[in-house]
């Protein structure tokens, strides 16, 4: 009985971090300056379609025994549903954007990617759930030894990270950042709703536009055109925060393709992709990322896009070297014996060891995107309706804040890159301590 | 395995000669596949055909595309770099550049030996005094500092200047051209490092840490070796073992590792120069991406990439001197 009550627990913790980043992604939208109906209402959509294509797809599920087929099926179905997600949200937007507001196509796709994201774990928390509900005897069985060695695993998964979490706490400097990590993320997350003023509505003031110091009614004072700085720095937090990490996750994404490919395929595959590593790692990071946003267009989607394709190639190396030592080891070669396909190699055995490797260096790719977010930001390069701490500084610096000393309207930003960048590398180079352990007798 | 000097050299040369290739390849690619016609964002909507198509022609834009890659190809190397959208009217690229590149070669030049300077004396400092208060006050500056953007730096600089020093100039590289004539040219030099010291100390704080951290952990590693303790019973001071026995063996991932650290110089130099109106490579090209000025944005960021495969190339050849294991 008390072991039900625990897994609940943790469903609700699940299904709540779900919710809160739902809510964190809705945000962008809003943060971007589109009207948030268009985005509640392709929310809504999406969600109803998505159950639909999650029930419809248990449904099918349930009338197969065959198990490949079925894993098969419920891929092409999966497939399908984040495409009816993606097709349907962006109808809805569409249809939304009709009744008098003009979207522009880039935020349009932007948004309809994020819900159908979203969608798609609605999907999947879906169909597992009605996997388990229909009582077909068939069924049951399939799913109880699904979830037996899922189970297993995911004790097994667990027992790591407690070991993980426990060296990790005893690390005094890690244990700091990490703290200051989630603080920041909880001003990420719930720093809009608490805003005391929206950041781009001036506060009327009649007696001067000059920024105000710091004063009861406003924490951190105003900017130049009376804008209310902590609204603005609340509202940065997000920004800097998603930036970071979907362009980490991008950069990371390649990297480790890239370093599996290469690694695991060699020869051609590895010439190739190895040249275009060195490219990619020669190429100054700025300039490159400075001409790549000029080129496309100054949006939060670009820039986005742009850090993480410019800065994957350190992680290509990283991994291509973990697989290269790997897969000479000897379970690799039994595995081919057994007749295990490269995909099953690369997706059972290697991917989970080169894992650690990519955990660690990924933290600290979230902190380069953040840096280089603030640059580009600070370049002028960022989106001017997005709110960032980087643009706060741009605005800052072109009109001249420093030689006025309005120290309010730069030291908030200031203090908010450099506190998350320097938590991302100390979490990160805390990690890597633990979890590739050849660093740690320096 | 014959080592030989030359071979590697050849061969090396051969490389970057081929990367350069690669990357002027690139770049041409890159400014061709943008969306839109550069053309008509340069002209107010009103601009007559013909002056479009004057400008078409005078960028080459208007001949077959593989046409224009031969065309550019042979203008890099002939030292036809186009010319400039909007800095002033038709005015070839290559005659723009050298000023701006002088200032920035003196800035980047100056920084980056400093930083390598100072880095590696901070570095070692801390690590021969490993565990001490020292070292963990040193260590813990350093990690901050190499966290923190380069132009965060260069706003607490000008802001702590402002408050102390008023007079302090603040931007540009000298003072306006009128007093700067009727200086003699001792005042012309404190004048050029006045406007100078600032921009460089943003620029190098973070190398210089970066610095500092490789050479202390490099030195913390040589410092265990066995041949140390040989050194020790032989009965060497010190400070003589650091110097004699461990700096040279620790100092050669330092190496490596500044041919690397030019890439973070170049991208710093953008920023450094942005922010103090320094008028070199960096400024040249927030103007550029500024006024949608292309050609100029392609030449200066080729410059960058140069830069940064010529610092590489040298890495290369110093790491196959110094380090005896570097194979062929």
């Amino acid at each position: 009985m008390a072991k039900s009550v625990k897994v609940d627990q943790k469903k609700v913790l699940i299904h709540l971090l779900i919710v809160a980043f739902l809510f964190l992604f809705i945000g962008i939208g809003e943060t971007y300056n589109t009207s948030l109906k268009v985005s509640e209402l392709s929310l809504l959509a999406g969600f109803i379609m998505g159950i639909a294509a999650g029930l419809m797809t248990a449904a099918i599920i349930s009338f197969l025994s065959d198990d490949a087929s079925q894993r098969k099926i419920a891929l092409v179905m999966l497939i399908a549903n984040l495409v009816t997600a993606i097709g349907g949200s962006l109808f809805f937007i569409l249809l939304a954007s009709l009744s008098g507001r003009a979207v522009e196509l880039n935020t349009l796709l932007s948004t309809a990617l994020i819900l159908a994201l979203a969608l798609y774990v609605i999907c999947i928390l879906t169909m597992v759930s009605i996997v388990k509900i229909v009582g077909e005897q068939r069924v049951r069985k399939l799913a109880m030894a699904i979830g037996e060695t899922r189970s297993e695993k995911i004790k097994l998964a667990a027992k790591q990270l407690n070991k993980v979490w426990t060296q990790f706490s005893q690390n005094r400097i890690g244990m700091f950042a990490f703290y200051v990590l989630v603080i920041i993320t909880i001003i990420a997350i719930i720093g809009p709703s608490i805003a005391p003023e929206d950041p781009l509505t001036p506060i009327t003031n009649p007696e001067s536009q000059l920024p105000m110091p710091p004063s009861e009614k406003h924490w951190f004072g105003t900017d130049f055109e009376s804008h209310d700085v902590w609204a603005q720095f609340l509202y940065g937090a997000r920004t800097s925060l998603i930036v970071g990490l979907l362009a980490g996750l991008i950069s990371l994404a390649i990297g480790t393709v890239v370093g599996l490919v290469a690694g695991y395929f060699g020869r051609a595959w590895d010439e190739v992709l190895m040249r275009l590593t060195d490219f990619f790692l020669v190429i100054p990071w700025f300039p490159l990322m400075i001409v790549l946003v000029a080129i496309l267009g100054r949006s939060l989607w670009v820039v986005i896009f742009v850090i993480g394709i410019v800065s994957w190639s350190p992680t290509a190396r990283v991994v291509r070297a973990a697989v290269l030592s790997i897969k000479e080891k000897m379970y690799i070669e039994r595995s081919r014996a057994l007749g295990a396909s490269n995909f099953h190699i690369i997706q059972r055995h290697i991917f989970p060891n080169v894992f650690p490797l990519i955990v660690a260096t990924s933290i600290l790719l979230v902190a380069e995107a953040i840096f280089s977010e603030a640059f580009l930001d600070f370049f002028g390069l960022g989106d001017p309706n997005v709110v960032s701490w980087g643009w706060m500084l741009e605005r800052a610096h072109d009109k001249s804040a420093m030689l006025n000393l309005w120290w309010w309207w730069i030291l908030p930003p200031s203090v908010g890159i450099i506190l998350l960048i320097m938590s991302f590398y100390l979490v990160g180079d805390t990690l890597d301590e633990i979890l590739n352990p050849r660093l740690k007798r320096r | 395995m014959a080592r030989s000097m030359r071979g590697y050299f050849l061969r090396k040369l051969v490389y970057l000669f081929i990367t350069i290739l690669l990357i002027m390849t690139f770049n041409f690619i890159l400014f061709r596949v943008m969306p839109g016609d550069p053309i008509r964002l340069l002209f107010p909507r009103g601009a007559s055909p013909e002056t479009l198509e004057e400008w078409r022609h005078l960028l080459g834009l208007d001949a077959p595309l593989f046409d224009q890659y031969i065309n550019y190809m042979v203008g890099m190397f002939t030292g036809d770099w186009g010319v400039s959208f909007k800095f002033s009217q038709r005015t070839p690229i290559l005659d723009i550049i050298p000023p701006f590149l002088m200032k920035t070669l003196f800035l980047s030049g100056v920084g980056t030996v400093l930083a390598i300077v100072l880095g590696v004396i901070y570095g070692r400092e801390c690590a021969w005094r490993k565990g001490k208060l020292f070292d963990r006050i040193g260590s813990t500056v350093a990690v901050v500092f190499y966290s923190v953007p380069t132009f965060l730096f260069a706003l607490f600089y000008i802001m702590l200047f402002v408050y102390f020093f008023p007079g302090w100039p603040l931007s540009g590289a000298t003072s306006p051209d009128t007093y700067f004539s009727q200086m003699n040219i001792f005042e012309q030099i404190i004048d050029i490092a006045q406007h100078a010291f600032l921009p460089i100390m943003s620029l190098i704080i973070e190398s210089l840490a970066g610095f500092a951290l490789i050479v202390r952990s490099s030195l913390i590693d040589v410092l265990t070796e066995d041949y140390i303790l040989t050194a020790e019973a032989k009965g060497l001071e010190g400070r003589d073992i650091l110097k004699k026995h461990a700096m040279p063996n620790a100092l050669l991932p330092v190496v490596a590792v500044i041919a690397l650290n030019v890439g973070w110089i170049v991208g710093g130099t953008v920023m450094i120069e942005y922010i103090f109106t320094y008028k070199g490579i960096g400024y040249l090209s927030w103007e550029a991406v500024l006024g949608y000025d292309y050609p100029l944005l392609q030449a200066v960021f080729f410059l960058e990439i140069i830069a940064v495969l010529v610092a590489n190339f040298i890495a290369d050849i110093l790491n196959f001197y110094l380090d005896p294991r570097v194979k062929i």
